[in-house]
């Protein structure tokens, strides 16, 4: 009797392993290109939509790139490990991911003018990877990539409004707001989630064959990715009109 | 009821991961502090006819109490230092070449655009199971040729080093003073000699960690190769000796004479296949004719000198849906080729993930297929189990 009970439950954790692990549809890159841009950790879309914009943790700069992905110009050193990149109107922000900081950028001279301390006690290389700014509840996100991953919800002085632990990937690389919905990019799991803005609930999901994924942005019809350590920017289209 | 209270207690701890790592910063200096602490039950099947039954290595193990501060000035100055307290408090006179007490303690300079420079005590660029950090390994010991009995793994020093094209080229070299981990005691030997060591390794089409096993599943097939090489010269003068245990468990890491060891590796990924393969040569010409690693024969015959090493090869797969690795690894060695015959092992490994590499149970197997007269061993199989888990 005993026995048969505990059959019943391997069955059982048997199944819903199945389910937990059903196959998610694969993205294919339709075409990549070199860039000039040594470790890229980061790309975000210029406002004017005309160019993008790249930070690199190898040189600790921004580099800003036309649409074809040839530099265009690059800041100065900045700090220490630039990770993630966010534009909006008015400035440019950059993730200093181990002294914990973010720079706000001139876009005229890619100056820093503010820095903002957003202090995280957790691994050296484990601190914010992204950066986003949430439309739809009107603040900053930043993400720390593994162990744990935290979504932190930051006002536009960046103090922290809220934060909450987020379980679905072994590591976030990176963050972009794009037609109404969070994009996360996990890197060690290949996969790209559509979340849902308000409670970062996973909407849909797609697995992207490219080794060390570290960017990602959307660029009318198109998905771009960027890998790290081959520096190349990825085309996919657009997972929604597959 | 309080039985399942400790085991509710006990799975909970298991099951949820922990994130212990600490960084502390100013904006300038970072400092992390991590750690680790591995242990596991071993038993081993002895000879039959073995005269020595004694069972002490059935036990269970307390293999790493570890502890790691890593620290970054700025963009120019690294430092660590990492001890494991197993080892510190176990008050044995031998320092254990793979894991011993200090595993590092230097600082870096990298304010120099063309070349890195290390200073202090750590592993030195010469093997690439070598440099795999134990914890990314589903082993619970590495493999004979590679773990610290043949040639040290650590050592004090400076190292410089280099990267090219994209990190995918990889550049070192090194002066020691050549006693490995014996070096901590203060003093060189009477020789006051030092170790040469040098590595260069390429990787293709992207950057190669050092890491044996694919859990990313890459999409590309990658690999690399390696080449390093160390030469030292230690004639004793007369009535000198070599520092107590410092030449190991088969009097090879160092030699009154001159010495050349020399290595090539490889290592590749794809899909969550990955594999290594390491081969290694030592040819050691002893400064006097009546040295015992020359077994007695007589000159014409050895021509004063006489050749060890041996090769490693490991095949692994990383179940991604299972967060499990299985791993097979095969490895031969010839402590001396002046006397016949060499000696090989089959090792089997499993490790499932509860967290990543951080929280890890791990299964090895080892199985002596042959071994070599000049090295018996008592037993024919071993089983180790058990759990890695680091805060980080």
């Amino acid at each position: 009797m005993k026995l048969n009970r505990i059959w019943v439950y391997a069955g059982l954790v048997l199944a819903l392993s199945t389910l937990a692990f059903a196959k998610i549809p694969s993205l294919k890159f339709t075409s990549w290109m070199s860039i000039k841009v040594p470790e890229p950790s980061d790309i975000a879309m210029a406002p004017d939509g005309e160019s993008y914009y790249v930070v690199s943790d190898d040189q600790a700069a921004v580099y800003q790139l036309d649409l074809d992905g040839n530099v265009i110009r690059k800041s100065r050193t900045l700090g220490i490990d630039l990770e993630a990149v966010c534009a909006r109107p008015d400035f440019l922000y950059a993730v200093d991911e181990t002294p914990r900081k973010v720079y706000q950028l001139s876009y005229e001279n890619l100056e820093v003018t503010r820095t903002f301390n957003v202090p995280y006690s957790g691994g050296r290389n484990k601190g914010y990877e992204s950066i986003t700014y949430n439309e739809a509840k009107k603040c900053f996100v930043l993400i720390t990539e593994k162990d744990p991953i935290i979504i932190v919800e930051l006002d536009h002085d960046f103090r922290q409004i809220n934060e909450l632990y987020w379980k679905h990937a072994r590591d976030i690389s990176s963050a972009t707001y794009h037609n109404g919905f969070i994009w996360l990019l996990s890197d060690e799991d290949m996969t790209v989630f559509k979340c849902d803005p308000k409670n970062y609930a996973i909407i849909q999901q797609w697995r992207i064959n490219v080794h060390n994924p570290e960017g990602i942005v959307f660029n009318g019809k198109e998905m771009l990715i960027i890998a790290d350590d081959l520096e190349r920017l990825y085309r996919f289209n657009h997972p929604e009109v597959q | 009821m309080s039985t399942k209270f400790t085991l509710t207690i006990i799975i909970g701890f298991v099951l949820n991961p922990i994130f212990a790592q600490l960084t502390i910063t100013n904006g300038v200096h970072n400092m992390e502090i991590t750690g680790a602490i591995s242990g596991y039950y071993n038993y081993r099947l002895l000879k039959p006819d073995a005269t020595n039954q004694d069972l002490n290595k059935n036990r269970f193990r307390l293999r790493d109490a570890q502890i790691q501060i890593e620290g970054r000035v700025g963009r120019t100055w690294e430092y660590e230092l990492q001890f494991d307290i197993a080892d510190l408090a176990s008050g044995s006179n031998i320092i254990d070449g793979e894991n011993p007490g200090l595993m590092d303690a230097y600082v870096k300079y990298k304010g120099l655009k063309f070349i890195d420079i290390q200073v202090g005590y750590g592993k030195t660029p010469y093997s690439r199971n070598s440099l795999v950090p134990f914890f990314l390994s589903p082993y619970w010991q590495r493999a004979q040729i590679t773990r610290g009995d043949i040639f040290s793994r650590r050592d004090i020093g400076v190292t410089l080093s280099q990267s090219f094209w994209k990190q995918r080229i990889n550049v070192y070299g090194g002066i020691y003073n050549g006693i490995g981990e014996i070096s901590l005691r203060g003093d060189n030997d009477a020789t006051g000699s030092v170790e040469y060591i040098a590595r260069a390794d390429f990787a293709y089409p992207a950057r190669f960690r050092y890491q044996e096993i694919d859990t990313r599943h890459v999409p590309i097939p990658m690999f690399q190769v390696g080449f390093n090489g160390r030469y030292t010269k230690r004639n004793l003068p007369d009535g000198g000796t070599f520092p107590a245990f410092s030449g190991g468990e088969y009097g090879l890491r160092v030699l009154d004479g001159e010495r050349y060891i020399y290595g090539l590796d490889a290592a590749f990924m794809y899909k969550g296949f990955s594999g290594t393969f390491e081969i290694h040569q030592f040819r050691g010409q002893p400064r006097l004719a009546t040295n015992p690693l020359l077994q007695g024969l007589p000159e014409e015959q050895t021509g004063r000198f006489f050749l060890a090493g041996g090769w490693v090869g490991q095949a692994n797969y990383f179940f991604k849906k299972y967060r499990t690795i299985v791993s097979v690894r095969y490895e031969t060695l010839d402590l001396n080729d002046l006397v016949s015959g060499r000696s090989e092992r089959l090792s089997f490994a499993v490790a499932y993930q509860l967290n990543g590499f951080n929280s890890m149970i791990k299964f090895q197997y080892f199985n002596i297929l042959k071994e070599e007269s000049i090295d018996p061993l008592r037993w024919t199989e071993q089983f180790r189990i058990g759990w890695q888990f680091m805060f980080r």
